[in-house]
């Protein structure tokens, strides 16, 4: 006969070491095993939609940076590109360069910290010191191009805020010469590890019907097997003229496709990718002009737009209405770590405690980007 | 202990005239000191060996600050831990909260009462001492689950839960392990396990047979389970259970925990070298007055299995450093390096300490005739106190710094998976080995 026994309602967060941030799951547990999660997000909401209708388009650039702190450039450029649209401004071709390098860049930093806080969740804290210390090479990369190391406020309507200063192509080049071999270390070192993959391969299984179905972008959806990036797909800036493949999930290195340990190796693999378009970018970047500038304070006509480009958390779209003058009416801002946290109560019930912890690492979140 | 008790007793006129019993007293009371003082000691460079360890793996420096190479960092941490305050939860089952981490220290300083230092030096050599040890080992997983009950947080009662869960499973290959041991030699004391051992490396259970070559590895991976350390630290794991069942301790409780689980690192070790390893006896089974001049001893030498298994095993590391050091100078030549700036002389300082080691060897070998001859008080100081308790000590650390190694490298277990390593692999693999000793002993003899 089972015993009756009582659920204990556990509380993971706000401030646990594997929430990343300000998070909070509200467990209810039968000892180890969670009957269900349901995440409880806000504990960073800052209203940024809001701050945007009150400033101009271009004083809200830095607050795209504190979006996503991880990849600061890709947020500013997607916000750039989308400010470009809707108000028909073009960009020289040496900046477009730029941005692609900028981003790409910026992916890698951001994936790095993603595995590298992935392995420590899982118990392995060396990986993560390690990510760190290659992370730091494009941060002094950064703050040669711009000034910070975080939060870069880089790219302009029309462009980029500076050029390239000079040498930072070989520096550049110098930085992946030194990245390629360690990233095959770091698959030696954790991604082949025995109980590494006997901790992910097959747990939180995400279908390919539930990764649409619960709107997962990005690296989280290509893992569940769905083949969709939006740099290929519908490319802007010079993705175009790039050449690059995109990693999706199952075949034979990868474990259960959607499972932890594919959308582990992914990140991974979109790694590799990015070192390819930076080379591409370093060959093809074109002298000219840096900024396209324009002195007339910006106004965007009456509109509705929306644009939407690969942030390293999948789609990052701005919405934008205007109705005219030198603000906007409404900025909505679409992101990967939103959506991806709305999953976690499907997929969160019925795993273990030390598995959920997996989930939330795998699929990527941040907190601000949850809560903006 | 029982030595020194009646040699003091019968040479000392002082302890004649206060008894037999209080001369034990105050043994005692001198032993229990030391050990304690060994025990905190040992705790407290494990602290800094592992913070250090973690610096190299890490690419970091780890502690550098306070006093030469950061040695003096543990003090520094332990005044701290004095010094903060005590917080116990509201909440909280006060007394029992106070005292859990005392039970655990309690259980492991216990343990060092068998753990021999050397052929003489050795608090107690109970003969039950395997049994002893393991019961010691036990007072953990109370100590443990108190402090997770009596914390009344959540976390800190599942990591109590894991943990009572994790070491009485993992107690049994432990065990297990331990036992093909105790029936190779018949015996359960420490010091007569050592002497089982005696005549060189091929007669250290570890090489001697293939089935306690296999028990070996089941005692070391069943025992940092035991002790809770990566990959199987899920009673504390951090980034699941934030700090497990001592998430609600502050101050010197907590250094308590601590104190105890660095400590059971030598602990380990130590029975580890005591069972498979040799315990204090060197790998070759140099009888030191009959070494002989040394032309003579080198002919002797090559024709026995010890000396054979000891090149063999040396040549591994020996060709490593080498190759190292080769890639180091032929770096240093094409760039033209000067001496001190060089590479090699940079990274292989740890040439420099084997040269070192070997120098202070050979000197000891060189000198011991003569000391034998005209100092034999120090004679027997070097030869039976200092020289055993350095290679006990040695084998400890490397052992101990493999625990270290791997908390740093392996990501950890999770729970079903830990039961599942323990009861279908450790346990069958750990009475097949117990089976196989026993054929084995009864092919051999």
């Amino acid at each position: 006969m089972p015993l009756a026994t009582e659920s204990m309602v556990l509380n993971m967060g706000p401030h646990h070491p594997s929430t990343h941030g300000v998070l909070r799951f509200i467990l209810r547990t039968d000892g180890e095993v969670i009957h269900h999660c349901r995440p409880d997000i806000g504990y960073l909401h800052r209203g940024l939609e809001k701050i945007a209708e009150k400033v101009s388009y271009a004083h809200f650039m830095p607050y795209t940076d504190r979006l996503d702190y991880l990849a600061a450039m890709n947020c500013n450029l997607g916000y750039a590109i989308t400010v470009e649209r809707a108000a028909g401004i073009e960009v020289p071709p040496r900046a477009e360069y730029i941005r692609v390098l900028v981003a790409e860049l910026n992916r890698i930093i951001s994936h790095l910290i993603s595995v590298g806080t992935f392995a420590m969740d899982m118990g392995a804290v060396t990986p993560f010191t390690h990510s760190l210390r290659e992370r730091e090479w494009v941060n002094d990369l950064f703050e040669e191009l711009c000034g910070s190391r975080l939060t870069y406020n880089y790219v302009r309507f029309g462009g980029v805020a500076l050029d390239l200063p000079d040498g930072f192509l070989q520096r550049l080049s110098r930085f992946l010469d030194y990245f390629e071999p360690r990233l095959r270390q770091y698959n030696r070192f954790i991604s082949k590890n025995k109980i590494f993959k006997e901790r992910l391969v097959g747990v939180a299984v995400i279908s390919p019907k539930d990764a649409l179905d619960y709107k997962l972008v990005g690296p989280n959806l290509r893992a569940s097997g769905i083949d969709w990036d939006l740099r290929r797909d519908e490319p802007y800036s010079v993705y175009g003229e790039l050449d690059f493949d995109v990693p999706v999930g199952g075949g034979a290195e990868m474990g259960e496709l959607g499972d932890c340990y594919s959308r582990y190796w992914i990140r991974i693999r979109e790694m590799e990718q990015s070192v390819r378009i930076l080379r591409q970018c370093m060959e093809k970047i074109p002298d000219g002009s840096h900024w396209n500038r324009s002195k007339k304070k910006l106004k965007i006509e009456p509109g509705e737009f929306y644009v939407r480009t690969e942030a390293p958390r999948g789609e990052l779209g701005f919405y934008l209405v205007s109705k005219g003058g030198l603000k906007p009416h409404r900025l909505k801002i679409m992101t990967g770590s939103f959506s991806a946290m709305s999953i976690v109560e499907k997929v969160g019930s019925g795993l273990m405690v030390a598995d959920l912890v997996a989930l939330i690492a795998s699929l990527d979140v941040v907190a601000p980007e949850v809560d903006r | 202990m029982e030595n020194l008790v009646s040699d003091l007793f019968n040479k000392v006129s002082f302890f004649q005239q206060i008894g037999y019993v209080p001369t034990a007293a105050v043994v005692m009371l001198a032993c229990g000191l030391v050990v304690l003082n060994f025990f905190g000691l040992m705790s407290g460079l494990y602290t800094y060996l592992e913070r250090k360890v973690a610096g190299w793996t890490n690419s970091r420096r780890g502690p550098n600050r306070v006093g030469p190479y950061g040695l003096m960092q543990f003090m520094a941490d332990g005044v701290k831990l004095i010094l903060k305050e005590d917080i116990i939860p509201a909440a909280a089952d006060k007394s029992i909260f106070k005292f859990a981490p005392y039970l655990l220290l309690l259980g492991t300083a216990l343990s060092f009462v068998v753990i021999p230092f050397g052929p003489k030096w050795i608090i107690s050599d109970l003969n039950v001492g395997v049994l002893y040890l393991l019961a010691t080992g036990s007072f953990t997983v109370i100590g443990l689950i108190l402090a997770g009950w009596a914390s009344n947080n959540k976390w800190a009662l599942l990591g109590g839960m894991r943990s009572a869960a994790q070491i009485v499973s993992y107690e049994i290959p432990n065990a297990l392990a331990i036992l093909v041991v105790v029936l190779s030699t018949g015996t359960m004391s420490m010091q007569s396990i050592i002497r089982a051992q005696a005549g060189g490396l091929h007669h250290w259970y570890l090489f001697s047979s293939p089935f306690s070559f296999l028990a070996f590895f089941i005692y070391f991976v069943s025992a940092i389970a035991e002790i809770n350390r990566v990959p199987f630290d899920i009673p504390e794991a951090e980034s699941e259970l934030v700090a497990g069942y001592n998430i609600e301790y502050s101050a010197m409780r907590f250094g308590a925990f601590f104190a105890a689980e660095f400590g059971n690192i030598y602990v380990i070790s130590a029975v580890a070298v005591t069972c498979f390893l040799g315990g204090w006896q060197l790998p070759l089974s140099v009888d030191v007055g009959e070494l002989g001049p040394i032309g003579a001893a080198f002919g002797h030498f090559l024709s026995r299995p010890d000396v054979l298994m000891l090149l063999l095993l040396g040549a591994v590391p020996a060709t490593f450093f080498a190759w190292k050091a080769l890639r180091a100078f032929i770096w240093d030549v094409r760039r033209k390096r000067n001496f001190f700036g060089s590479r090699f002389v940079r990274f292989h300082s740890e040439l420099l300490v084997l040269g070192l080691l070997f120098a202070a060897g050979g000197l000891t070998l060189a000198l011991h005739l003569p000391l034998r001859a005209y100092l034999p008080a120090v004679y027997r100081l070097i030869f039976e106190y200092i020289v055993p308790f350095l290679v006990f000590f040695t084998k400890a650390m490397v052992v101990s710094f493999v625990v270290l190694w791997w908390r740093w490298t392996l990501p950890r277990l999770r729970v079903d998976q830990l039961m599942g390593v323990c009861w279908k692999y450790l346990i069958p693999l750990g009475f097949f080995c117990l089976v196989g000793q026993g054929f084995w002993m009864w092919l051999s003899s």
